[in-house]
C-alpha cells in the first residue's frame, strides 16, 4: 500500500511540484491550498506523513495551528514544516509543536525526498525490534542509524532529522573538525552558518536535558564543529 | 557675516532719522533766516531811500563829500553816546574795533606829530590831544606868553581862518585865547571861553583833553604844540579835513528806528556818520518751551558737531566807521545781507547794507542789524529735542534688533544643531527637532525638516527591512523555479544539450537562494542576537583558534596575531564574535593582494580589551567616511562573484552593539593599509 503524504500549501505550482515529485517517487499524494479543508480531509482519514506550510493564504500562522490539531489527532504523524520563512523564532515554534523537521524552502526537492523516505524508515524501524547492525557507539552514546535514533546514556534524545544528522556527522569521526559545510551535506540541508550555529545549540541542549555535564560537541571557531572524546 | 552682526549693521540705518531731522532743521533754519534776511533787507532799502532824499543831512560841509586822505592827516570825529569827562586822561576815548586809517597811532620815529583824537558829543567837539615835550613851562599870564601851548588852527567852508591858542597855569583847566594867524602865534587878548578843557601832564610831555562849539571848527583843522620860545616842537602835516559824524543824522535815524533794530549809516569811505537804535544780547530769554539754559552741555557738544551757517563775526572798525561785508558790497551798489555769529559783547545778528544812491552820486551806505539770537536758540533746541528723541529711538532700535537678531540666531542654530544631530552615529534617524509649533517662517522650516526627517527615517526603515521581505517574497516564486527544475530533472530523459540548460538554470537559482539568504542575514543575526546568552569566555584562546582555521582557509595572504598570549576574558557570545571576525576577516581579505599581510592583534587597555584587524591593500574611500559600519552601505564594485549588499560591517555593529563595544574603521598613518579595531569592555 502506497504511504500518503498530504501536502498542505497554499502556492498551487509548488503544491502540484511536490505532488508531482512525490508521486514519482511512489507516494500517494493528497494535496490542500487552505487549513480547514486538510483538516476535514485528514478527519476522514489520516495520512502518514504531512508536509505544512506555515503561511497559509489569509492565516500567516495557519500552518502552525494545523500542526497543533494534526499533533492532536496523532501523536505518532510525521509532520514537515516546509517553509519560506526562515527566522530562528518560526523554526522553534514550529519544532515546539511537535513538528519533526522545520525546512525552508531552498531545500531541493531530492533532499526533501530524502528526508521523507528517512522518516519513514524512522517510523517502520521503529515498530521492529532493533537489530543492533547499523549502531555507532561513542561512549554514552548510542546511534541507530537504521531507525534514526539517538541516545544519551539511554536515555532517547528525541532529534530531528536534520539533528540526528549533525549529531552523526560529528560523531562517526571523533576528533575530526567538520565544518558548516560539511555538516549541511550531511544533513541534506540548505542552511546559512546561523541556522547551523542554532542546530548545534539546539542539539547541544537535548543532551544537556539529559545529562548536565555533557560537553562533547566542541565549537571550532572559524573552522567548524568536532566530537570530543573525553 | 553672522545674522546678528548683519541685523546690527542693518538698524544702524536708524541713524539716518538724526541725520534726516538735521537736513530738516537746517532747512527750517535756512529758510527762516532768508526771511530776516529779506525783511532787513526791506526795512534798510526803505530808510535808504528816505535817507537819499536828505543829503544834506549827511555831511556838515559838501566838501567833505570827497574822500579821506589819512596820508594828509585826515582826521574822522564819531558821534559820542555819552559826553567824555574832561578829564585829561584819554580812558574814554575809544579806541577802534579794527585797525582804523588815521586813527592809528602816529609811528614812533615821527616824534613831531601830537597825537590828536576828536569826537562829537551834541553841539559840542571833544578832543584830545597828546604831546611829548622835554620840559613844560606854564602861562603866568604876563603879556608876552612864554608858556608851552597848542594852537589849533581852523579853516570854514568859505576859507575863513580863526586860530586859538591854549595854554595853562598848571596842570588843570586850561586858558583859550584868541590867537592871530601865522607864527609866532601871538595870543590876543580875548579870552576864549567857549573852550574849555583840562591839561594834564604825562610822563614824557603833555595832554590836553577840551571840547569846543562845532561853529568854530570848519572843515579843516591843525594842531600846533609851541614851547616857551614860541618853537614849534610838533604840528599836524597841514590843515586836515575833518570830517565827522552828522548829528542831524542821528536825530532822523533815531526818529525812523523800530525797536530792536540798529541803524547805521557810513559814507563812501565806510565811516560811520550816524547811528540809532540799540541791539542787545538778551541775557536769557525765558519762555514755555524755550529756556536758553535747557540741555546746555549738549546743545554744546552739537554745536561743535553740526555748524550753523552763519559766518564768523569779524570786527568792522567802530565807532569809527563800518568795513567789510556786507558794507563793501552796499558801498559798491550791490544791497546784501548776512548772518554773524555772536561775538564779544554783540549777539548773533543779521546784517543788511544798501546803498544810500543820491541824486547824482552815492551818498553812503545804509546798515541795519538785527539780532537773531532768539533764532539761534531755537534751531539749537530744536536740533537738540530732535537729535535726543531720535538718538534714543535708534538706540531703542538697536538694541531691540540685536535682542531679535540673538533669539533668531539663537532659533536657528537650534534648528541647524538639531538636524546635524537627528542622524544618529549608528545610522539610525531621530527626529528631535526643535520650533515645529513656531509660527513664522523658522516654525514652518522645522515642520519641513520635521516632516522630511520623519519621511527619511520611514524610508531607511523600510530599506532596512526591505531585504528581508524581499527575500520572504522572492523565496516563493524562486522554490517554484527550482522545484520545477528538479522534477524536470527527474521526469524526462533531456538530451545532453538540454541538460547543460538545465544544470544552468539549478546553479542561477541556487545562487539566487544565495544572494536571497544574504539579504536576510543581518535579520537573522538580529534574532539570534535576541535568542543569545553571554557568557564569560577568553577571547585570547578564541582568537588563536580563528587564526588557525584563517591561515589555513586563506593560504594565500600571510595571517599574523600578536598579543593573544595572555587571557583575555569578556562577556558575550564567542559565536557571535567569530561571526563578527569573519565578516571583518572577509573584507581584509578581499581587500588585501595576494601575499598581503592580515594582522589581528588584542590589546588590553584599562577596562577595555581592543581587538583590530589590520590589512595591507586599498584605503577607505572617501565618499563613505563614517558610515562603514551602516546597513546597504558598500564600498566594493558590484562586479565582484560574491553578492555585496553592504552588510557585512552592519552585522559586524550589531554584534559590537550587543557586546556593549564600539567599532572604529580608519587608514593606517602611513597609508599602507586600513585598520578595523572593536573595543569591549573586559569581564
Amino acid at each position: 500500500m502506497k504511504k500518503v503524504i498530504a501536502i498542505i500549501e497554499d502556492e498551487p505550482a509548488l503544491r502540484e511540484n511536490y505532488s508531482a515529485a512525490f508521486q514519482r517517487h511512489g507516494y500517494a499524494v493528497r494535496a490542500y491550498g487552505a487549513r480547514h479543508e486538510a483538516i476535514i480531509a485528514c478527519r476522514e482519514r489520516l495520512p502518514d506523513l504531512a508536509v505544512i506550510d506555515v503561511g497559509l493564504k489569509d492565516e500567516p500562522d495557519g500552518g502552525f495551528e494545523l500542526c497543533r490539531e494534526l499533533r492532536a489527532m496523532s501523536a505518532e504523524l510525521p509532520i514537515i514544516f516546509l517553509t519560506a520563512r526562515d527566522s530562528e523564532l518560526d523554526a522553534v515554534s514550529g519544532l515546539r509543536l511537535g513538528a519533526d523537521d522545520y525546512l525552508t524552502k531552498d531545500l531541493s526537492l531530492t533532499h526533501l525526498l530524502a528526508r521523507v523516505t528517512a522518516l519513514f524508515r524512522r517510523i517502520d524501524a521503529l515498530t521492529r525490534p532493533a537489530s543492533g547492525e547499523q549502531v555507532l557507539r561513542r561512549g554514552k552514546l548510542m546511534i541507530d542509524i537504521d531507525r534514526l535514533h539517538a541516545t544519551w546514556n539511554e536515555q532517547p534524545l528525541g532529534l530531528t532529522l536534520t539533528e540526528f544528522w549533525i549529531v552523526h556527522a560529528l560523531a562517526k569521526n571523533p576528533g575530526h573538525v567538520k565544518n558548516r559545510q560539511q555538516l549541511m551535506d550531511a544533513a541534506n540541508v540548505v542552511l546559512d552558518d546561523n541556522t547551523i550555529t542554532s542546530h548545534i545549540k539546539r542539539v547541544r541542549r537535548k543532551f544537556q536535558a539529559v545529562d548536565t555535564e555533557f560537553d562533547h560537541i566542541q565549537t571550532m571557531y572559524g573552522m567548524g564543529y568536532r566530537w570530543r572524546e573525553l | 557675516m553672522s545674522i546678528r552682526t548683519k541685523l546690527l549693521l542693518l538698524s544702524l540705518l536708524t541713524l539716518m532719522l538724526p541725520w534726516a531731522g538735521w537736513q530738516y532743521a537746517q532747512q527750517m533754519e535756512t529758510t527762516l533766516r532768508t526771511g530776516q534776511e529779506a525783511s532787513v533787507l526791506t526795512t534798510a532799502k526803505v530808510l535808504a531811500r528816505v535817507l537819499a532824499g536828505e543829503a544834506q543831512l549827511h555831511y556838515r560841509a559838501d566838501t567833505l563829500r570827497q574822500g579821506f586822505d589819512a596820508g594828509k592827516g585826515d582826521l574822522f570825529a564819531p558821534l559820542f553816546i555819552s559826553a567824555p569827562l574832561l578829564d585829561g586822561f584819554p580812558d574814554e576815548w575809544p579806541i577802534p574795533t579794527r585797525p582804523v586809517p588815521g586813527i592809528d597811532p602816529p609811528p614812533a620815529s615821527s616824534n613831531n606829530r601830537p597825537l590828536i583824537r576828536i569826537g562829537i558829543h551834541g553841539r559840542m567837539l571833544h578832543a584830545y590831544i597828546q604831546v611829548k615835550a622835554a620840559d613844560l613851562h606854564y602861562d603866568t599870564r604876563s603879556a608876552g606868553i612864554a608858556a608851552d601851548r597848542l594852537v589849533l588852527l581852523t579853516r570854514d567852508e568859505d576859507g575863513q581862518e580863526s586860530a586859538w591858542c591854549i595854554s595853562a597855569l598848571a596842570p588843570g583847566p586850561i586858558i583859550a585865547r584868541d590867537c592871530d594867524i601865522g607864527a609866532p602865534w601871538q595870543p590876543r587878548a580875548r579870552t576864549a571861553r567857549e573852550i574849555s578843557g583840562v591839561w594834564r601832564e604825562t610822563t614824557d610831555g603833555y595832554a590836553v583833553e577840551l571840547r569846543m562849539p562845532m561853529e568854530n571848527i570848519g572843515s579843516h583843522l591843525a594842531v600846533y604844540a609851541l614851547d616857551a620860545q614860541a618853537r614849534t616842537i610838533a604840528a599836524t602835516t597841514s590843515l586836515a579835513k575833518v570830517h565827522m559824524g552828522s548829528q542831524a543824522l542821528q536825530e532822523r535815524l533815531q526818529q525812523y528806528a523800530p525797536p530792536g533794530l540798529r541803524i547805521s549809516v557810513v559814507d563812501t569811505q565806510g565811516w560811520l556818520l550816524a547811528r540809532a537804535g540799540r541791539i542787545e544780547p538778551t541775557p536769557a530769554i525765558d519762555r514755555p518751551g524755550l529756556r536758553s539754559d535747557d540741555y546746555g552741555f549738549l546743545r554744546s557738544i552739537y554745536r561743535e558737531l553740526l555748524p550753523a551757517s552763519a559766518r564768523p563775526a569779524h570786527s568792522y572798525g567802530l565807532p569809527y566807521g563800518m568795513w567789510g561785508e556786507p558794507v563793501d558790497a552796499a558801498l559798491g551798489g550791490e544791497p546784501q545781507a548776512f548772518w554773524f555769529e555772536q561775538f564779544g559783547a554783540e549777539p548773533a545778528l543779521v546784517r543788511a547794507a544798501v546803498p544810500i544812491a543820491g541824486q547824482h552820486e552815492l551818498l553812503g551806505a545804509l546798515v541795519v542789524e538785527q539780532p537773531g539770537e532768539e533764532l539761534v536758540l531755537v534751531r539749537e533746541m530744536a536740533l537738540t529735542r530732535l537729535l535726543n528723541l531720535t538718538l534714543m529711538a535708534t538706540l531703542f532700535a538697536v538694541a531691540v534688533t540685536l535682542a531679535f537678531a540673538a533669539r533668531l540666531s539663537h532659533r536657528i542654530r537650534r534648528l541647524s544643531v538639531a538636524a546635524s544631530t537627528a542622524l544618529t552615529a549608528e545610522g539610525q534617524i531621530e527626529a528631535n527637532i526643535p520650533e515645529t509649533d513656531a509660527g513664522d517662517e523658522l516654525g514652518a522650516l522645522a515642520r519641513s525638516y520635521d516632516t522630511l526627517l520623519r519621511r527619511l527615517k520611514e524610508y531607511t526603515t523600510y530599506l532596512q527591512t526591505l531585504g528581508t521581505k524581499l527575500s520572504h517574497e522572492l523565496r516563493t516564486p524562486l522554490t517554484i523555479v527550482s522545484s520545477s527544475l528538479d522534477n524536470l530533472a527527474s521526469e524526462t530523459q533531456l538530451p545532453p544539450a538540454a541538460q547543460s540548460y538545465l544544470e544552468r538554470a539549478r546553479a542561477g537559482t541556487h545562487r539566487m537562494h544565495g544572494i536571497l539568504s544574504a539579504l536576510s542575514e543581518a535579520t537573522r543575526v538580529e534574532q539570534s542576537i535576541e535568542h543569545t546568552d553571554a557568557v564569560r569566555f577568553d577571547l585570547s584562546e578564541l582568537l588563536r583558534d580563528i587564526t588557525q582555521a584563517y591561515q589555513q582557509t586563506l593560504p594565500t595572504l600571510r595571517i599574523e596575531l600578536q598579543g593573544a598570549d595572555r587571557p583575555c576574558f569578556i562577556h558575550g557570545s564567542p559565536e557571535l564574535i567569530a561571526q563578527l571576525l569573519d565578516k571583518l576577516m572577509d573584507n581584509a581579505s578581499d581587500f588585501t593582494p595576494t601575499g598581503g599581510l592580515i594582522c589581528l592583534a588584542l590589546q588590553v587597555r584599562g577596562q577595555d580589551c581592543e581587538l583590530s584587524v589590520t590589512n595591507e591593500g586599498p584605503l577607505l574611500p572617501e565618499h563613505l567616511q563614517g558610515r562603514w559600519f551602516e546597513s546597504l552601505t558598500s564600498g566594493r564594485d558590484s562586479t565582484a562573484d560574491k553578492p555585496h549588499l553592504g552588510l557585512g560591517l552592519y552585522i559586524a555593529r550589531l554584534i559590537a552593539d550587543f557586546h556593549g563595544g564600539h567599532l572604529l574603521a580608519d587608514n593606517l598613518a602611513d597609508h599602507s593599509g586600513v585598520r578595523v579595531s572593536l573595543t569591549i569592555p573586559r569581564a
